[in-house]
């Protein structure tokens, strides 16, 4: 790293720990990754190296369980909790410690897992395919170009695979292995709660319906009210 | 053989310190503003603000504006920037202008039906426009799932509507070219439903990104000269990052139903819609429609707007067609006259 480069980096740094706006940090952060990325993208083309990886879909969205763990979008919907994803086996360590009837669905889970790396994998290699195509009819193209042909050869890629009927399949199959985790967890949990004499996701969701019940009523009363209101306001002004 | 040319790096590293320099006089660059035109509050209902803007210095239409968005994402996109605001450029035109902010659902919100919506909220909203701008019909403009809404609305309260107004939403739900309608349609809608009994906003945002990965999640953050050579170009993109980070959560039954009847069995344009146990019938619509659709809306295609057509009769409907994607049908300065002449000589 030249002196320049260390500059940059310190006041990265500096700002990532300040207290600016968090909307500031995320976009300087998000700037920073990609840059690193058209930049490991770029000497790899000019080393002649595979460049397969730079179409890995789960990379690109975020989700690479190897290094950042669940993404938040995820966690948001299937919190699978205390998970610490090894290198090889990503649910092992649940498979230990908790219930039998969540073994069965983490499992199922690692082989619709499997089946959408296989996608996704095919999904890399044609996207080089067609990168390769696009630079084939140019020589020493520049950078602008080469990015541009990344680009068109991923969405192109991508186009083609997701409409297929087995991409479409397997990402179902992915969110209903996730679902039947969260499924089986949420009996574990109620199990515990009535043991504790906790409430009841039941008597949770009969008191949303009654608030929510509550709150249409009393809206339509008054609209009712206002609309008589309104017509009373009408009648007296003709009346006058 | 391709191969790259070198020196981007000191180019890139110039324009991230400028970006960097810019973030670090916060008091000098605070995050900019959205939504700015002026407006009061005229309405509100649990989480819902209905809006109405103060009206410009001339002559006024008679017949006022209701926007009406989509539950994803913040209506305030219609207001981004003085620029790019679809509302001061009805303000401009002389039209009454509200808008419904839906607000942000919580767990106390899970059981809102596509019902509560339509024929609750949106149906509240509409007798306050009307009582306020004194007014037996308004003039309703739908965005996207807003648009869905509208249509369902007006072809349930068919004497309320005068003119309706439909931008960039789909109808037909099974078109070609529908990603979001092909990855829906193996899934069990309570699967995506969190512990709030509602869909994280965060799970929407990443699910749209997902239509266009590579460009959504990389190329976006690759222009990075284009922003820092401009201060307004700079605040645009922070502005539309703000809109695109700070969405809502879904209520869960409104949104398990509209994935059901709407993405899955596509009941709308089938005409086996119920809503309230009413069959919503587009058919039955009787004031002027006009369809604005963007060619490249990878989002809603162009033949799911267009299928609109087949609903409404020929004499009543007319369509618009804007070069642009989803959002920039009604942000972009390219197409923005267009829509705001159209709309004007439309609307009357």
């Amino acid at each position: 790293m030249n002196a320049k480069e260390q500059n940059i980096f310190k006041q990265f740094n500096a700002l990532i720990g300040s207290n600016i706006p968090e909307e500031y940090k995320s976009i300087l952060q998000n700037f920073q990754q990609q840059n690193t990325f058209y930049q490991q993208l770029l000497q790899n083309i000019d080393s002649g190296s595979d460049l397969s990886k730079f179409w890995e879909l789960p990379d690109a969205l975020g989700f690479n369980i190897d290094t950042q763990g669940q993404p938040e979008w995820l966690k948001a919907i299937f919190d699978i909790n205390h998970l610490q994803p090894s290198s090889n086996d990503p649910f092992s360590h649940i498979i230990e410690e908790i219930p039998l009837q969540i073994k069965d669905t983490v499992q199922s889970l690692q082989e619709k897992m499997a089946a959408m790396a296989s996608l996704h994998n095919e999904l890399s290699q044609l996207a080089m395919h067609k990168f390769q195509t696009l630079n084939d009819e140019g020589n020493n193209l520049p950078n602008e170009q080469l990015c541009a042909h990344w680009l068109k050869a991923g969405e192109e890629a991508f186009a083609e695979i997701s409409q297929r009927e087995d991409y479409v399949r397997t990402q179902s199959e992915v969110i209903e292995a996730l679902g039947q985790i969260k499924n089986t967890q949420s009996t574990f949990v109620e199990q515990l709660s009535n043991t504790w004499g906790l409430p009841s996701q039941q008597s949770i969701q009969d008191l949303q319906k009654g608030l929510h019940q509550l709150r249409i009523e009393f809206a339509e009363y008054k609209e009712e009210t206002s609309a008589v209101i309104d017509e009373l306001k009408t009648t007296i002004r003709k009346l006058r | 053989m391709a191969s790259s040319n070198n020196q981007p790096d000191d180019i890139w590293q110039d324009d991230f310190v400028l970006l960097m320099d810019y973030f670090t006089d916060t008091v000098k660059n605070p995050p900019p503003n959205v939504g700015t035109t002026p407006k009061e509050l005229l309405y509100s209902e649990n989480k819902l603000r209905l809006f109405r803007y103060k009206a410009l210095d001339i002559k006024q239409k008679k017949t006022p504006v209701l926007i009406t968005y989509a539950l994803v994402n913040r209506p305030f996109i219609v207001d981004l920037e003085p620029k790019r605001s679809l509302v001061l450029r009805l303000l401009e035109q002389g039209y009454p202008v509200y808008l419904i902010d839906w607000g942000y659902p919580d767990s106390s919100d899970c059981f809102t039906s596509i019902n509560d919506y339509i024929n609750g909220y949106l149906y509240r909203c509409v007798q306050q426009v009307k009582r306020d701008s004194k007014k037996k019909k308004i003039d309703l403009l739908g965005i996207c799932q807003g648009g869905v809404f509208s249509l369902c609305y007006t072809a349930l309260h068919l004497s309320d509507i005068r003119k309706l107004v439909t931008l960039v939403t789909p109808v037909d739900f099974h078109a070609d070219d529908n990603l979001l309608k092909n990855w829906t349609s193996g899934i069990s809608p309570n699967v995506l439903t969190q512990q709030t009994g509602n869909i994280s906003n965060l799970f929407i945002s990443q699910l749209f990104k997902t239509l266009k990965p590579f460009q959504l999640s990389r190329d976006k953050y690759r222009q990075l000269k284009q922003l820092v050579s401009k201060k307004e170009n700079l605040e645009t993109f922070l502005r539309m990052e703000q809109w695109l980070n700070n969405g809502p959560d879904l209520a869960g039954l409104a949104a398990n139903e509209f994935l059901r009847n709407f993405y899955q069995c596509n009941h709308l344009h089938n005409k086996t819609l119920t809503i309230n146990n009413q069959n919503v019938q587009l058919e039955k619509i009787k004031s002027p429609v006009l369809n604005i659709l963007a060619t490249r809306d990878h989002i809603v295609p162009p033949d799911a707007a267009k299928a609109l057509s087949e609903h409404i009769k020929p004499t009543l409907y007319h369509e618009l067609s804007l070069d642009g994607g989803h959002i920039g049908a009604f942000t972009s300065l390219k197409t923005q006259q267009k829509l705001i002449t159209a709309l004007t000589d439309w609307l009357g």
